[in-house]
Order: C-alpha cells, then structure tokens, then sequence
C-alpha cells in the first residue's frame, strides 16, 4: 500500500492487530519524501513517522536495492514483535533510482 | 426475529467450521449459545471482522469459515463485499445480525436503515448467494442451502432491535489471550502449527 492508505487505517490495525498481539507485515511505499515532488503527498511526508511512532510500530525505511534482501528477517522481526511492523519503501527505491 | 434464536438455530450445523464475531451483540449472543472456543470473538476493529474472515477462509480453504457480522459492523467497511466477490473464497459464509440499530450504545438508529438491501448490495457486489432471512422458520428452511451451496455466501438474519445488553462481552478473554485461545483450537483442530516453537 501507499502511505496514504497505511495513515487511513491505523485507527483499525491498532484496535486489531496491537490489542490483538496480531503481527501484520506491510510494505508501504513512502510517500512525499525529500525526492516526491508531489504536493498531494507532503502531509503524508512530513507526518508518516510521527504517526507510525505515536503507535509504537516498529518501521524501517529501504532505500536501495540491495536493502530488500533484508526482507525475510524484517519479517520474522515483525513476528517476533508481535504488532504491525511498517517497511517503507523510499520513492527512489520504487523508482528504480529515477528522479520522481 | 431475536439474535438469540437465530442463532439457536444455526448453533447444531456449526460442525467443523470455525467462526468470527464481529464486536457487540453478535459475538455476546454467539459465545452465550455455544461457548465455542473455535471462534474469534473481536474485541475492537469495528468492522474489520469481515477481511479478518476473510483472510482466515482463504488460509484454510477445506474448513467452513462463518462470519457472524452485524450491520453497524458491516457498514463500517462496506467495501469488504467487494473483496469477497473479488475472492470467492468457497468456504465462506457471511451472515449479517440485522436488527437496523447500534444496540451496544443503546439502540441509536442504523443510517437509512428504512431502505437499506444489504443483501441487494451483496449480490450487486458480487456474491451471488445471498439471502434475507426474517423468520426462525425461514432460518430453519435456509440453512441446508447456505451451508451447502458453494460459497461465498451472504445471509442477513433480521432480527428485533433488544433493548437489553450486556455492557462487557460476557467472555473475560482480553486481546492476547482470545489471540492464543483461537490459534490452539486451531491447531488441535486442524493439526496445523499457527505459533512457532518460541510461541509466536
């Protein structure tokens, strides 16, 4: 998902899956970063982290290719956390290296 | 129509399927007739009890999924039945507690509930089974084919908005423990491994 649809429901995975203990792994791309240039997506840029560490969900950002063989035990640590954990993937990475 | 006979009635075809309550009403009622441990009773996410069914059909495809929703619930994530038809998961039977009020916070009305087909809005979505059920008899009469029938199937049971409700579920299980008490009956009925060997 994007990051405007992962901000949209947090309200559900924390009344599900954070009082539940319920692990779900999503992988969002990040949105409105320092290489977006999309006006729609600056909130979504300038607040994503703040949100994600309000709740207390573990989230890590990759940036380049090499970064997504990490995949796997990101998952397990996700697991093993218990709770939603938020792999953001950066705009470059999604681009392919290519300017937005 | 009450909840309670509905469910009276569909207690003794539940056999080897497993179940999802949505909060409120339908889970109290349910867990009240059968005390099943092989059903998730949700606690909070009003409205996502539905994809939690959902996903939980799709992962295990030979075993009978109820969901046991409720209208405020389904309202709340309309676009569920979108992805139940998208899905058709077969195995999955999704019936909504219609009583056309928010009966947990003391009878509000249900928006537009004069005109509401949830039925009609499945079937426009895609499921092609659905039913709209106002009787016990009806229920009775119903039941064989919804079971029976390839799902995914959509049942509306209408029933009387009750002034009455328990203020607490009457199940003293908190979010972990209803997490681990489901997953266990799980795998002791499935023979499937939900935890690792580290418990998570």
């Amino acid at each position: 998902m994007g990051a405007t649809g992962l901000l949209t429901c947090t309200g559900d995975i924390g009344t599900l899956n954070l009082r539940h203990h319920i692990p779900v792994f999503c992988i969002v791309s990040q949105r409105g970063s320092f290489d977006d240039h999309r006006v729609y997506q600056e909130i979504q840029g300038r607040r994503l982290h703040a949100v994600l560490q309000t709740f207390n969900y573990p989230f890590v950002v990759l940036d380049r290719e090499d970064d997504i063989a990490n995949i796997p035990e990101i998952y397990e640590a996700c697991r093993l956390h218990k709770r939603p954990y938020i792999t953001l993937l950066s705009r470059r990475l999604v681009k392919g290296g290519k300017p937005s | 129509m009450r909840t309670r006979e509905a469910f009276e009635i569909m207690a003794p075809h539940f056999g080897n399927a497993v179940a999802v309550c949505a909060l409120g009403m339908a889970a109290n009622e349910w867990w009240a007739v059968t005390r099943s441990e092989e059903t998730f009773y949700m606690h909070g996410a009003m409205g996502f009890a539905a994809s939690f069914a959902l996903g939980l059909a799709l992962s295990i495809p030979d075993t009978p999924v109820w969901m046991l929703n409720a209208d405020g619930s389904l309202c709340m994530n309309l676009g569920c039945l979108l992805t139940e038809a998208a899905q058709q998961a077969r195995n999955l039977r999704h019936f909504v507690v219609d009583n056309r009020v928010y009966q947990t916070v003391g009878g509000t009305p249900m928006v537009n509930h004069h005109y509401s087909d949830y039925a009609g809005i499945a079937r426009a979505a895609g499921i092609k089974d659905t039913w709209t059920l106002k009787t016990p008899e009806e229920v009775e009469r119903a039941l064989p084919s919804i079971l029976g029938n390839s799902g995914p199937s959509f049942a509306v049971l209408r029933v009387e908005a009750e002034s009455g409700f328990l203020g607490n579920p009457p199940m003293t299980y908190e979010g972990p423990e209803m997490k681990y008490r489901f997953g266990r009956a799980l795998e002791r009925k499935l023979g499937i491994t939900v935890f690792g060997p580290q418990g998570y």
